[in-house]
């Protein structure tokens, strides 16, 4: 290490850690240290990339299948047999920081490509919700009418045009919704896109674990790392799943957990969708590279990262449901990451009352991808104390002592268990 | 639409490579049973027991493949572990190391999963 | 204990996974075999596509020892349950399994007992031109001539290092095939000293000198301390450099030879096939002159993971002999763990072997000097050339990533995507981790290993699905 003592200090280098960077690198008056042990299961390489603001709000893309057994258990908890399960919708004001977010990248595109950082490839997608029968189209028009301020980010496709758009689709599928700006990147060209910028910036990048922070009379002194002090003024949680860890050295107790998703890949292919697609079995992407991306379980049993058969097999299957031509095509691999879950899926941002340089930038859950960018927004705003661009308060830690957490009944553990 | 990776229908005009003498080394008698099958339209005979890709070396036929990147390749490893024999076998991605001879077979080379199902598209 | 319960299952049917399942049977032990070939008999006792009677070479020594192993195995058939065509693709470790295709569905087997045999592939040094087709691994030509009985080339030149060029030579020869040059980087004079004082293991020692007296005799000529520097041909090969290497196998260039060639062979040793053991979270070490990263085991070939055991090149490349002798003791192991054997007449059963596998290893060691990788081997690449084959990744991708930071193998494999196409690194991850530890000057095992991936063959979909 070069240098011992710096303005930020970064736990965590995924795409979250490496927006914040790249955001704050902008400002060369600050010296900043991204650190980062690459942990197997960290979100962002296992990521599907999409920037899926309306989708993931409302339960689509890797909300899916959460929702799904979400809404079984709610329908046993219920007694109500056979009901189409209302979407399962975060608040207007998480709409609201995803859409914002949603916003930005077109922006941060051009900027990164001009700094000389490589291209993260982001691609003008939009995602369909393929339905196959009158429930699917139900829960669709459920979602339609519940975001009418948003009517004008989707659209209906019928039958004939759905086939049309998406020519090897399941001819047996009745129509789609779109949602015409849920885009997608390349998850990890994206945070290797930030940490280029970052990097060029002038921000040190350091390959290591941060086994300690220390606080001294309630302000934030030093990280340990590789058996290395760094003395810092502020310290960024962005730690993912593991940033409970990181909460626990300073005293906190951060309710994150990690909640594994896998995924199956396949080989490169020529352009076989115009858009991503979810349906009520999974989602699938088509990237950049022609691979196509299928996911994703949610599961909360740990730091495990293994893959199981009939998961895998459940997501093959609703997959070439939807792609038919997918049977005869190769997988190429399977992975699971670890997603940093928050009992409300809300991200926790910002300081926390009585330790002074302690910022929280963690537990994006399902949509750290697409809100790296406003996070990375929001954290700079405070580092240079201007007013955040959005109403931090449903973010904050403190949120869960006071008991704000209202939207969601259940608490995911007594859902998913 | 889809349905360009079934089977295909043998093509009727299938020209007949000149039958190479497969027992090269040491003239010896042929007990093995023989099977035909079409490589890239063309009928050609094999024994039972060989590997598609034996039968393509026999035939003189090193460019196989098509990569991932569209980049030409030839067999490596001869064991199936470098993906770069990977052939169409009725229609199904092989690797022609580890893939045995079947009577009707219809052996596609040099084809990748792009031009298959850009071809798929035009005819329909 | 019923059938079922004591059923292991060995990954592997080449002579380390057959001695096991001999050894088991012997106590009355079933096993199940997996491997994904149509026959049994491994890298070197692959039987001839057309059956061995009908071969050539069935004459050879190595099939003769073949056939020795071969009616044992069908002597404890009802024992020995062979599943082929059975590609193992990984481990499912929260199932609790290993999964197999077989190209129709997926099976799986329990991860408990193991006994994991899958051998070594060979290692790839990639130069300008190795993409062509002509240019194949040695075993990959050799298996042409020895099994398929066809001729990969018209005019062939074996290139490389260990004594498999030399059978290799011979046995394309012995086809019709011809051997324009057989080319070890090693030096003569090393391989001489080394050798003849090793008296103990005449007969592997006279087998070599076999395959040179018939180059000999053939007027086959033999290049030492000679190697690759890169391959020409618009479509396919039709010439292949080589040259004079220096101490650390730096070609010479200005002493460079050009060989008319349309297929050549190209071998610079061997690599352990470790992805299942990495899989299964068995611990691995590092030892070069064993191919590499090997799985820990002790004397008894149990790995860190209980109820798991490897033998053979997958534990570190040994050859075939050792490949017998460790399936034994891994037979033995597993007897005794589970209550078959006691410790000590598991001991007597292995006195005399240790003692064979001492001598072997002292044979073996010696030919380390002769043939181990040099540095140079790192420096016969241009920017230009092709690492990745699947990937198309090249040199200079690689350069400018480790100058941009990367520093391990997970993150060269995300800047560059080398290791991302359908044979997960298997051929470049070797090389490019040495490259990697060359360039940064820091050890592979700080360099590490690219992390396989469920999957490690393409499957597809209606594969995965179908019950
Ligand atoms: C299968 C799957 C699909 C997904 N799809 C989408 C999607 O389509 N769109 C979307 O927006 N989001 C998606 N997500 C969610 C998204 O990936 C995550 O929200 C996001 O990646 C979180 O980023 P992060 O940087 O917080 O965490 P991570 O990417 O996990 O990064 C945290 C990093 O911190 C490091 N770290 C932890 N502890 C320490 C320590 N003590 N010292 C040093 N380093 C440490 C870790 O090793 C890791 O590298 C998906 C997630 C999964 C699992
Ligand atoms: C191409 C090649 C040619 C060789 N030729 C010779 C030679 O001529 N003479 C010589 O002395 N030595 C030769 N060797 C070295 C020789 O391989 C070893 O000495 C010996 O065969 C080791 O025996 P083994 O049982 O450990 O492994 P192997 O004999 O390699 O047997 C391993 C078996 O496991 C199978 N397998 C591996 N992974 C999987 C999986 N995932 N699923 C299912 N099955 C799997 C393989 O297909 C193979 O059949 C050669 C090696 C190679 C790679
Ligand atoms: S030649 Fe390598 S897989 Fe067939």
């Amino acid at each position: 290490m070069k240098n011992n003592k710096f303005d930020i200090v970064i736990v965590g280098g995924g795409v979250v850690g490496a927006s914040v960077a790249y955001e704050l690198s902008k400002d060369s008056s600050l010296s900043i240290a991204l650190i980062d042990i690459k942990k197997p299961g960290n979100a962002t390489q296992a990521s599907a990339g999409g920037l899926w603001a309306i989708g993931e709000s409302v339960g689509l893309g890797c909300g899916v299948i959460f929702f799904k057994t979400l809404s079984k258990k709610r329908q046993e908890n219920h007694g109500v047999i056979g009901e189409v399960a209302r979407p399962h919708q975060l608040p207007p004001f998480f709409f609201d920081f995803c859409l914002k977010s949603n916003d930005m990248f077109p922006g941060l595109y051009k900027e990164l490509i001009e700094l000389g950082a490589c291209d993260f490839k982001l691609e003008k997608t939009g995602l369909k919700f393929i339905m196959y029968d009158q429930d699917d189209l139900k829960y669709a028009q459920g979602i339609y009418n519940s975001i009418p301020h948003l009517k004008d980010q989707m659209a209906w496709l019928n039958q004939e045009e759905l086939i049309i758009d998406e020519p090897f689709i399941n001819k047996k599928a009745i129509g789609a919704l779109e949602f015409l700006k849920d885009d997608q990147v390349n998850p990890y060209l994206l945070m290797n896109s930030f940490r280029d910028g970052a990097r060029i910036n002038g921000a040190e990048i350091i390959k290591g674990e941060v086994t300690d922070v220390e606080v001294i009379n309630g302000k934030v002194q030093s990280v340990t790392v590789n058996d290395g002090k760094i003395y810092c003024n502020t310290v960024v949680n962005a730690a993912g799943a593991w940033a409970k860890e990181i909460g626990n050295m300073v005293g906190l107790s951060l309710p994150i957990e990690p909640v594994k998703g896998q995924v199956l890949l396949s080989e490169k292919l020529p352009p076989i969708m115009r858009s991503c697609i979810s349906t009520s079995d999974c989602y699938i992407a088509q990237k950049d590279n022609g691979e196509v991306l299928i996911g994703s379980t949610t599961e909360n049993i740990g730091y495990e990262t293994s893959g199981s058969l009939s998961h895998l097999r459940s997501l093959a299957a609703g997959a070439v449901k939807a792609l038919p031509l997918l049977r005869n095509i190769d997988c190429k691999r399977t992975w699971a990451g670890l997603r940093p879950g928050t009992p409300d899926e809300v991200p926790i941002l910002g300081p926390v009352d009585g330790i002074e340089g302690y910022l929280n930038a963690c537990g994006h859950f399902r949509t750290g991808i697409l809100t790296s960018a406003i996070t990375a927004r929001i954290i700079s705003d405070l580092v240079n104390d201007n007013e955040p661009i959005i109403d931090l308060k449903p973010f904050l830690l403190d949120r869960f002592s006071k008991k704000v957490v209202n939207h969601s009944v259940e608490k995911m553990e007594d859902i998913l268990t | 639409m889809n349905n360009f990776f079934n089977k295909k229908k043998l093509p009727s005009s299938s020209k007949i490579i000149n039958e190479r003498d497969l027992d090269s080394a040491k003239k010896r008698p042929n007990k093995t049973q023989k099977v035909s099958l079409y490589i890239d339209g063309e009928r050609v005979e094999a024994f039972q027991g060989m590997s598609v890709l034996t039968c393509l070396f026999a035939h003189e036929k090193k460019i196989i493949s098509k990569g991932t990147n569209n980049q030409i390749t030839g067999a490596y490893c001869g064991m199936g572990i470098c993906f770069c024999c990977t052939v169409f076998v009725d229609g199904v991605k092989k690797r022609a190391c580890k893939t045995l001879v079947e009577n009707g077979a219809e052996v596609i080379t040099k084809a990748s999963r792009n031009d298959l199902i850009a071809k798929s598209n035009i005819n329909n | 204990m019923n059938k079922e319960n004591t059923n292991v299952t060995i990954v592997g049917a080449g002579p380390a996974g057959l001695s096991a399942a001999i050894t088991l049977a012997k106590y009355g032990v079933h096993s199940t075999i997996l491997d994904d070939n149509s026959n049994y008999g491994g890298a070197i006792y692959k039987v001839p596509e057309r059956g061995m009677e009908r071969s050539i070479f069935k004459d050879e020594k190595t099939f003769v020892k073949a056939r020795e192993l071969f009616k044992k195995v069908e002597h404890y058939s009802e024992y020995i349950h062979f599943k082929f065509n059975h590609e193992v693709l990984g481990n499912l470790d929260i199932d609790n399994k290993i999964v197999a295709s077989d190209g129709v569905t997926l099976s799986q087997f329990d991860n408990k007992r193991l006994i994991l045999c899958a051998g070594c592939y060979e290692n790839s040094i990639p130069f300008e031109g190795w993409t062509l087709p002509g240019i194949m691994t040695v075993g990959g030509i050799q298996l042409q001539a020895k099994c398929g009985n066809v001729q990969p080339g018209k005019n062939v030149a074996l290139v490389g290092t260990g004594p498999l060029l030399l059978l290799a030579a011979k046995q394309l020869h012995m086809i019709g095939v011809n051997v324009v040059a057989v080319v070890e980087a090693g030096r003569r004079s090393q391989l001489v000293n080394k050798g003849f004082s090793l008296l103990k293991q005449k007969d592997l020692l006279l087998e070599g000198l076999g395959y040179i007296k018939y180059l000999k005799k053939e007027k086959i000529p033999l290049y030492y301390g000679y190697g690759v520097v890169r391959a020409e041909g618009e479509n396919e090969l039709t010439k292949l450099v080589i040259a004079p290497y220096s101490k650390e196998w730096e070609p010479i260039r200005s002493k460079a030879i050009t060989l008319d060639v349309d297929a050549a062979g190209i071998g610079y040793g061997y690599v352990p096939r470790i992805q299942l053991t990495q899989m299964l979270n068995c611990d691995h070490e590092y030892d070069p002159n064993r191919g590499g990263f090997i799985p820990v085991t002790d004397e008894w070939q149990r790995t860190s993971q209980k109820g798991i055991y490897v033998a053979g090149d997958m534990g570190g490349i040994f050859g075939s002999q050792m490949a017998i002798y460790q399936g034994e003791i891994a037979g033995l192991a597993y007897l005794e763990d589970n209550g078959y054997l006691s410790v000590d007449s598991m001991k007597k059963e292995v006195k005399g072997l240790r003692k064979k596998m001492n001598n072997l290893k002292r044979f073996q060691s010696s030919f380390y000097k002769f043939s181990s990788l040099k540095k140079g081997l790192t420096k016969i690449q241009t920017p230009e050339t092709i690492v990745c084959r699947c990937e198309n990744v090249k040199l200079q991708e690689l350069d400018k990533s480790i100058k941009e930071g990367a520093k391990d193998m997970m993150t060269l494999k995300m800047t560059t995507r080398v290791g991302m196409g359908d044979c997960q690194g298997k051929m470049c991850g070797n090389f490019c981790s040495m490259y990697m530890s060359e360039k940064l000057n820091c050890s592979r095992e700080k360099v590490g290993t690219l992390r396989p991936r469920f999957p490690m063959a393409a499957v597809s979909f209606g594969v995965i699905v179908k019950k």
